[in-house]
């Protein structure tokens, strides 16, 4: 009934076709009843006419033809109502409208389905918007799977640097441990070097005893090598460290490696033509090669193939190295041996890490190799699994200048210089009376004192020729002994003695030294030195 | 592992003659409610969901053996020797109806006959073959199954089915239709429409009954000519019933043809 604004009501028709959502009467098998203009507007028809007859199946692009065939038909079977179903309709012209459908059943006599109101709504919108959404969830995990393999990544990384951080802490401590302890061997072997040296050169021996003091020498001698070996390992070898031409040094190894290693290992050398040479002590690097080789023999059981092989390489080459960016030599010995299990790699270039019987093996080859390379600014790399042999690569660092011929070694006999008055300064009797005892046999006149405080009392009195030092006393150390020494005479000559090879020069001053254990001649080529050194006169 | 909690498998009825029926793409053991009734006094009725549907035990999804139909037949088979049967009738709709065919060429000594509801060897039209839709309605498809069960509608899952009245209705398609996971769905999409399995009926020795409804959408009754025509020891059916999904629609018509089919 029309109000008082002559409006007449809406009618029940005119609210049915113009509803803002479509609406089909369907049949239970999906045959289409009744529907509303609405719904025939959107499909792009005039009005429903057209469209009674025919399945709502037909209404539907074929994916969603087939989603409500599978999914929401057997449902519709047995159940009051589906709701919020996604599903594309499609329009006369083929073209596609997402919408948002609703069934509800209707039931006849005794419950037995009738049909279907169905109801759908315009989704184009809501499905643009799901699609952005599936996109960026898509995208969130993708990104947190990145993020996830990131921090596996970065977690063993850590892990890893972890574990070596542990490895170097144990290296660092066994090496302050072993350092303290070849040091105090050095001093003790100093007055026994010194002994029997001067037995040998000076006591009338019969022939039986000459014979015992020689066996005691070679121990000694052997005693020093270990000492020095340890000291290379804890990195207080005193490097004489020069640029150096590889080839030519591995090309010289040659014999005395095949002599090592025996006729049955199959020796191959191979140097890059024109490499520059690399910094590092020649010595050191001759006895770390010649370990290595024994060990390739070793691992050979004696016989088999050997190579050494040097080229260079950029720092990058070899990531696990931690090198400093540049460009090393790489001197790399490699065997067809047993190779090495991973438990007994990770260990190998442990000091007194060895697998070989008690008395083969102290343990210290690869270590003193990893402490050479690494305190010549290099580093070491093992590669080795069990049955397929090992390859151990030295890394060193190219020097800048080019490398001095290999120094001649010196003339074994000394030249006996003139006699000096010497005064002798040394904490530890033992090595003091051991050292007195050598300069005394050299036919210098020796004054002693055990601490600087004495020696400078001492010094008070006439200059002696010549001050012979220990470096690491308590109270007053050699090099400030020195100093005060020269306070008093400016042109004192003076001579330092180590036992921590490693001091760097700038911590002992460019005065001459002679590292402990040394020999009588060791001995008075650097009472020479060190009196030929003497400071241009400052004052007189 | 439990292969009966893993397929959801119920054994029903009081007869010996094993009875086993399969569901399609999109449904569960659930929709066979109207027809198994008049089987149950006479059989052995074995219902089963395939893992990734219905009640199955989703954990046991693993992407690579669903793949392809192989994963499914190794399951139904696995599932009849658990329960230790032979001479077994198989039914199956639609995406089963080829697991049965598969699994009779497998084995042919453990079926008796088999019971094709609605079957399509290849969904996908390929020269003169009618299979009813090509790869773009499939990926089509695919997008309407994320739409559902990725989307929106996902969230307001629990008021979907408009049972949010009948909490008790825990075991129902819709139940199942709530639970749906989309990757599976996706990818059983995938290997029910997109596979291609021609070549093999001809090697169905089973004896088989192919049931073809009117108006099937899903597929056309030129399949189910072609199943007639290339399976050695065949009968078509063509029923009144219309519709992909006779035993939901009108389980009588089809209890009574399968009834025909066995008992002769
Ligand atoms: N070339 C190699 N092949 C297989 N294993 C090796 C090789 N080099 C070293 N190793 C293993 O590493 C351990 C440690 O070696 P390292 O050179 O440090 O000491 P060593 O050889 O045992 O003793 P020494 O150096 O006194 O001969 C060895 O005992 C061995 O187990």
């Amino acid at each position: 009934m029309p109000d008082r604004s002559g409006i007449p009501e809406e009618t029940a028709d005119e609210l049915y076709d113009d509803a803002p959502v479509g609406y089909l009467t369907l049949a239970a098998d999906g045959t289409i009843l009744r529907g509303n203009r609405t719904l025939a507007g959107w499909l792009g028809l005039p009005d429903m006419t057209e469209l009674l007859g025919r399945k709502l199946q037909q209404i539907l692009t074929p994916g969603s033809r087939i989603f409500y065939e599978t999914h929401c038909a057997p449902i519709l079977r047995v159940e009051p109502a589906l709701r919020q179903i996604a599903l594309d309709l499609r329009r006369r012209d083929g073209s596609r409208l997402p919408g948002l459908v609703e069934w509800r059943r209707i039931d006849g006599p005794g419950g037995a389905l009738l049909g279907h109101r169905f109801m759908v709504v315009d989704a184009t919108d809501r499905r643009a918007y799901e699609r952005e959404l599936l996109a960026e969830r898509e995208r969130a995990r993708a990104s947190a799977e990145a993020l996830a393999r990131l921090n596996a990544e970065l977690e063993a990384r850590v892990e890893a640097r972890t574990a070596e951080l542990v490895q170097l802490r144990k290296m660092e401590s066994l090496g302050q441990l072993t350092g303290g302890v070849a040091h105090d061997f050095n001093n003790l072997l100093t007055p026994i070097v010194a002994c029997l040296d001067i037995l040998q050169r000076r006591a009338a021996l019969d022939a039986r005893n000459a014979a015992l003091v020689a066996g005691a020498a070679e121990a000694a001698e052997r005693a020093r090598l270990l000492v020095s070996r340890l000291l290379t390992f804890a990195r207080r070898q005193h490097l004489e460290a020069r640029p150096v031409d590889l080839a030519g040094l591995v090309a010289g190894l040659g014999d005395l490696v095949a002599r090592a290693v025996g006729p049955m290992v199959d020796l191959a050398i191979e140097a890059e033509p024109g490499l520059p040479p690399a910094r590092v002590d020649p010595n050191q690097l001759e006895m770390a090669l010649l370990n290595l080789c024994v060990n390739a023999r070793d691992a050979m059981s004696g016989a088999g193939p050997l190579s050494i092989r040097l080229d260079a390489v950029e720092a990058e080459a070899v990531p696990g190295a931690h090198l400093a960016p540049g460009r090393y030599l790489r001197l790399r010995v490699r065997d067809a041996g047993i190779g090495m299990a991973p438990e007994i790699l990770s260990r190998a270039a442990e000091p007194f890490f060895t697998t070989k019987a008690p008395g083969r093996g102290t343990g210290l080859g690869l270590s003193m190799a990893e402490g050479l390379a690494r305190q010549s600014g290099g580093a070491l790399a093992i590669d080795s699994a069990p049955g397929q042999g090992t390859t151990v690569s030295v890394l060193l660092p190219e020097a800048e200048a080019a490398p001095a011929p290999l120094p001649v070694p010196p003339p074994e006999p000394p030249r006996p210089g003139p006699a000096r008055t010497v005064l002798l300064v040394d904490d530890d009797a033992l090595v003091r009376a051991g050292v007195a005892d050598m300069l005394r046999d050299l036919g210098h006149a020796v004054a002693e004192a055990a601490s600087g405080a004495a020696a400078l009392d001492l010094l008070d009195g006439a200059a002696p020729d010549l001050l012979v030092t220990d470096f690491a006393m308590p109270g007053l150390d050699g090099r400030a002994l020195v100093a005060a020494a020269r306070q008093r005479h400016p042109r004192l000559p003076a001579l330092l003695i180590t036992g921590f090879a490693h001091l760097a020069a700038s911590e002992l001053g460019d005065l001459p030294r002679l590292a402990k254990p040394f020999s009588q001649v060791q001995l008075a080529q650097a009472v020479e030195r060190a009196v030929a050194s003497v400071p241009a006169a400052a004052d007189d | 592992m439990d292969l009966l909690r893993r397929n959801n498998v119920k054994v029903l009825g009081r007869g010996t003659r094993p009875l086993v029926f399969a569901h399609g793409f999109g449904c569960d053991l659930n929709a066979w409610r109207d027809v198994i009734p008049s089987f149950e006094d006479d059989h052995r009725v074995v219902l089963f969901d395939h893992v990734g549907s219905g009640g199955s035990d989703l954990s046991a999804y693993v992407s690579g053996k669903y793949a392809s139909y192989d994963g499914y037949v190794d399951d139904v088979l696995e599932v009849l020797d658990a329960l230790d049967l032979t001479e077994v009738a198989f039914v199956g709709h639609s995406a089963a109806a080829n697991m049965g065919l598969l699994a009779a060429i497998r084995q042919p000594e453990r079926f008796s006959s088999l019971v094709l509801v609605a079957p399509s060897p290849c969904f996908i039209d390929d020269g003169d073959y009618r299979g009813g839709f090509t790869r773009e309605d499939i990926e089509g498809l695919l997008e309407v199954l994320d739409s559902n069960f990725l989307g929106w509608s996902r969230a307001m899952a629990p008021t979907i089915m408009g049972n949010d009245d009948r909490p008790e209705l825990g075991d129902t398609l819709s139940a199942s239709f709530c639970r749906t996971d989309p990757d599976i769905a996706r990818e059983f999409a995938r290997v029910v429409f997109l596979s291609d399995h021609r070549a093999d009926v001809p090697r169905c020795r089973t004896r088989s009954l192919v049931l073809q409804t009117q108006q099937d959408m899903i597929a056309p009754v030129e399949v189910g000519h072609f199943m007639h025509r290339h399976l050695p020891d065949s009968e078509l059916v063509l029923m009144t019933a219309t519709g992909h999904c006779p035993h939901m629609s009108a389980p009588s018509e089809t209890s009574e043809a399968i009834r025909r089919f066995l008992d002769r």
